[in-house]
C-alpha cells in the first residue's frame, strides 16, 4: 500500500515536471541571440548579398553594408537603416481567434468541438481545438491555426452552431479575426507592379482596399477598421510566404507603431516611399527595381498579372 | 485463462438483456462521436469543399451536441458553470438545456449508466461483486449524510473554480465530453484533416486517462469503489440529486413476496447501493441519488422481484 503510494506521487510530479518543459524550450527560444544586430528581429530579415556582382552592383549605388562578415542591403531612402523584408508567412504566423469571438471567448466556450465539426463539414478546415501549448486552461478552445493554407471562408457556420456565446452571432462583414498588413517593400503593388491579387481575393474587395496609381505601381493599401481578417488575401498573393499577413490585432498595433524597427509608424514609412516618388524619382527607382530584385531572385515571386 | 479474462471483464453472471442494451447505447454514442468528422468525403477527396452543413447524425460531444441535425442539446451542469464564468447566456443555450432536463426528468440520472463513455471505461477495472465483509465503501450500504455532503461541496468547488477562473472548469477538464472528443480527434489524426492535431488528442487523453487512474487508485489503493462517480463528477451527481427524486424511469420494485433475500441485487451494484435493505425490504422503489438505472440488480434477481421501467405513482 505504501508503495503505491509513493509510486503515485512519484507520478504526479514526473507529470508535473513533464508539463514544464515546454516552458522551458520557450526561454531557450527567447535566449537565441539575433547574429544581425538590429538588423534581423523576429518578424524581419535582411537581405544577405551571397553573389559577387550583386555586392559590386550594390556597392556602387552606394547601398551595402559590413554587418560581421555579411553584406547586407541599405533601405535607400533611410539611409542609415538596413533594409528588412517581413518573413515568409511561415515564420511569422499567429494564432487568430474564430470568427465572433470577442477577447474572453475562452470564459464563453464549453469545449464542445461543434465549431470544429462545422469547419470541417463545410470543408475548409480553418479550426484547431486548442491542447495545452501555451495555456492549459484553455484546452479545448477553438482557434485559426493557419491562414495561409486554410483561410475563413465567412460562411458562419461555426457561427450558428456555437450553442454559447463564445462565437457571437454577427454577419460576415462584422467579423474581426485580424488585420491584414502589407509589407511595402515585399508586395509587387508598391514596386512596379499593377498586381491586386489580393483585393480581388478579398470578399470585400474595394469596401477593404485603397488604391494609389502612379508610376511606381498599384500601391495598395488595407483599411484596418473594414478588414475581417479572414486570410483570403494572403493565400492570393504572388509572393511566396505573402506580402500581406493577417497579425492579430494587438500584434498590428506593435507593429505598425514602429515598422521594420525603424521608429516610424506605417503611416510615415509610407510617406516616405510616395515623398520620394513624388520628389525624388530617382530614389524611388532604385528603391522598386532593388526590392523587385529582392521579390525575383531571393524570394522567386512570380511576376504579377497586370490588370487582373 | 480466457474464462477468466471474461470474468474479469463481464463480472459475475448472469448478465441480462439491461446490460446489453446500455453497453450497446455507450458504444454507439462513443462511436457516433467519433466518427462525427465528414471522413469519408476527406478520404474520396483530400482538397474537400463539401458544403455540408450537417453530416452525421451526432455532431458535436457529450458537453453540447446536435442530434440528428436538428435536436440541441446541452449538458445542465456546462450550463451552470458557463453561468458562473460568463455570467450571460442566451436563447440558443437554453433550449439545449431545455431539452436536456426534459429527457432526464423522465429518464433520471439514465445519462450515467447509459451514456457516458467513463461507465464503460471504470466498469472495465472495478470490482463486480461487493461482499459482506468488504471495507465501508467497497460494500453496499445506505449513503450517510456525510457521503451526501461530500459530491455537493465538489458541485460548489467546481462552480467557484469556474467563477474564479472564468472558464467553465469541469466542463474544461472533463473526461465525459474529453472522451469523446478524443475518439474524435483519433479518427481526424488518421484521416490527415486540416484541424487534426496531436496536442488536441494528448490533452483529451490526459483527461480521460487522469479520471481513470483517479478512480483505478481510488478503489485498489485507497477502497473507494466509484469514486469519480460518486464524489467528483459534478454532471451525474446534478441529475441524481435531482432528477432521480422525481423520475418516472427507475427500478421498481414490484412483488416483494417472491423475495428470498439473497442479498444479490445489493452485492453487484456498481454504486453501493443497498437495494434490498435500504428498498425491497420496505417496497420502496429505488429513488437513490447514486442509482443509474443499469439494471445489473434486475438482471442478478432470481426471483423476478425488481423490474427497471416506467411507474408514474409515489
Ligand atoms: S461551438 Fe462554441 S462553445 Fe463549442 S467549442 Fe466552439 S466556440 Fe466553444
Ligand atoms: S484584406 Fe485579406 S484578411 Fe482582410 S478581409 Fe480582405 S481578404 Fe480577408
Ligand atoms: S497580392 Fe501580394 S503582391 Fe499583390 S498587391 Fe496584394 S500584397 Fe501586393
Ligand atoms: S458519475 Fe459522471 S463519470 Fe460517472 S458515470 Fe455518471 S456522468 Fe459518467
Amino acid at each position: 500500500m505504501n508503495r503505491a503510494r509513493r509510486n503515485l506521487l512519484k507520478g504526479i510530479l514526473l507529470v508535473a515536471a513533464s508539463s514544464l518543459l515546454p516552458r522551458a524550450s520557450e526561454a531557450v527560444k527567447a535566449l537565441e541571440k539575433a547574429s544581425l544586430g538590429d538588423c534581423e528581429s523576429y518578424y524581419y530579415e535582411p537581405w544577405v548579398l551571397k553573389a559577387k556582382d550583386k555586392i559590386a552592383y550594390y556597392q556602387a549605388l552606394g547601398l551595402t553594408e559590413k554587418v560581421g562578415n555579411k553584406v547586407i542591403v541599405k533601405n535607400p531612402l533611410l539611409p542609415d537603416k538596413c533594409m528588412t523584408y517581413t518573413k515568409p508567412y511561415k515564420q511569422d504566423h499567429y494564432e487568430l481567434p474564430p470568427p465572433g469571438a470577442d477577447e474572453n471567448y475562452a470564459s464563453k466556450c464549453i469545449r464542445c468541438s461543434l465549431c470544429y465539426t462545422a469547419c470541417s463539414n463545410m470543408g475548409y478546415g480553418v479550426l484547431r481545438l486548442k491542447g495545452f501549448e501555451e495555456n492549459p486552461a484553455e484546452a479545448g478552445v477553438p482557434v485559426a491555426f493557419d491562414l495561409y493554407n486554410h483561410p475563413c471562408e465567412l460562411c458562419m457556420e461555426c457561427v450558428k452552431v456555437c450553442p454559447t456565446d463564445a462565437l457571437a452571432k454577427i454577419k460576415p462583414e462584422e467579423v474581426k479575426m485580424g488585420i491584414a498588413l502589407i509589407d511595402p517593400d515585399l508586395c509587387w503593388a508598391w514596386n512596379s507592379g499593377d498586381c491586386e491579387s489580393c483585393a480581388s481575393a478579398c470578399p470585400r474587395g474595394a469596401e477593404v482596399f485603397e488604391f494609389t496609381y502612379n508610376e511606381w505601381g498599384k500601391h495598395t493599401r488595407v483599411k484596418p477598421e473594414e478588414c475581417n481578417g479572414c486570410g483570403l488575401c494572403m493565400r492570393a498573393c504572388p509572393v511566396p510566404g505573402a506580402a500581406i499577413h493577417v497579425l492579430p490585432r494587438d500584434e498590428y498595433e506593435r507593429r505598425t507603431k514602429n515598422f521594420k524597427n525603424t521608429g516610424m509608424t506605417y503611416e510615415e514609412y509610407i510617406k516616405l516611399i510616395f515623398d520620394a516618388e513624388f520628389n525624388d524619382p530617382y530614389k524611388a527607382t532604385i528603391r522598386s527595381s532593388m526590392n523587385a530584385d529582392y521579390l525575383i531572385n531571393v524570394r522567386k515571386a512570380k511576376r504579377p498579372t497586370p490588370g487582373l | 485463462m480466457i474464462e477468466k479474462l471474461k470474468r474479469w471483464i463481464r463480472g459475475a453472471p448472469p448478465r441480462g438483456k439491461w446490460t446489453l442494451a446500455r453497453r450497446t447505447l455507450q458504444i454507439l454514442i462513443l462511436l457516433g462521436f467519433a466518427l462525427q468528422l465528414p471522413i469519408y468525403f476527406y478520404a474520396i477527396k483530400p482538397t474537400f469543399h463539401g458544403n455540408v452543413t450537417c453530416s452525421m447524425p451526432l455532431e458535436g460531444s457529450l458537453a453540447s451536441s446536435r442530434v440528428f441535425c436538428e435536436i440541441p442539446m446541452f449538458d445542465p451542469w456546462a450550463f451552470v458553470e458557463l453561468w458562473g464564468s460568463a455570467h450571460h447566456v442566451i436563447l440558443q443555450t437554453v433550449i439545449g438545456v431545455a431539452v436536456v432536463v426534459t429527457l432526464y426528468s423522465i429518464l433520471g440520472r439514465f445519462f450515467c449508466g447509459w451514456v457516458c463513455p467513463m461507465d464503460l471505461l471504470f466498469s472495465l477495472f472495478e470490482k463486480k461483486l461487493s461482499l459482506p465483509r468488504d471495507s465501508y465503501h467497497m460494500r453496499y450500504h445506505e449513503a450517510s449524510t456525510k457521503e451526501k455532503i461530500v459530491p455537493i461541496i465538489s458541485m460548489v468547488a467546481f462552480f467557484l473554480l469556474s467563477v474564479y477562473f472564468s472558464i467553465p472548469f469541469y466542463t474544461t477538464i472533463s473526461p465525459i465530453a474529453g472522451t469523446t472528443k478524443f475518439f474524435d480527434e483519433l479518427v481526424a489524426i488518421a484521416m490527415g484533416l486540416p484541424g487534426a492535431a496531436l496536442g488536441t488528442a494528448v490533452a483529451y487523453g490526459t483527461f480521460m486517462t487522469v479520471a481513470l487512474i483517479v478512480n483505478i487508485i481510488a478503489e485498489k489503493v485507497f477502497k473507494v469503489k466509484r469514486f469519480w462517480c460518486k464524489y467528483v463528477c459534478p454532471v451525474g451527481n446534478l441529475y441524481g440529486f435531482i432528477m432521480n427524486k422525481y423520475s418516472p424511469f427507475r427500478i421498481k420494485v414490484e412483488d416483494v413476496t417472491k423475495c428470498t433475500r439473497c442479498n444479490l441485487c445489493s452485492m453487484v451494484c456498481p454504486m453501493n447501493i443497498d437495494v434490498y435493505g435500504q428498498y425491497v425490504a420496505s417496497m420502496r422503489d429505488v429513488k437513490d441519488y447514486r442509482c443509474f438505472h443499469c439494471g445489473r440488480c434486475v438482471e442478478v434477481c432470481p426471483s423476478g422481484v425488481i423490474k427497471l421501467g416506467f411507474r408514474f405513482r409515489k
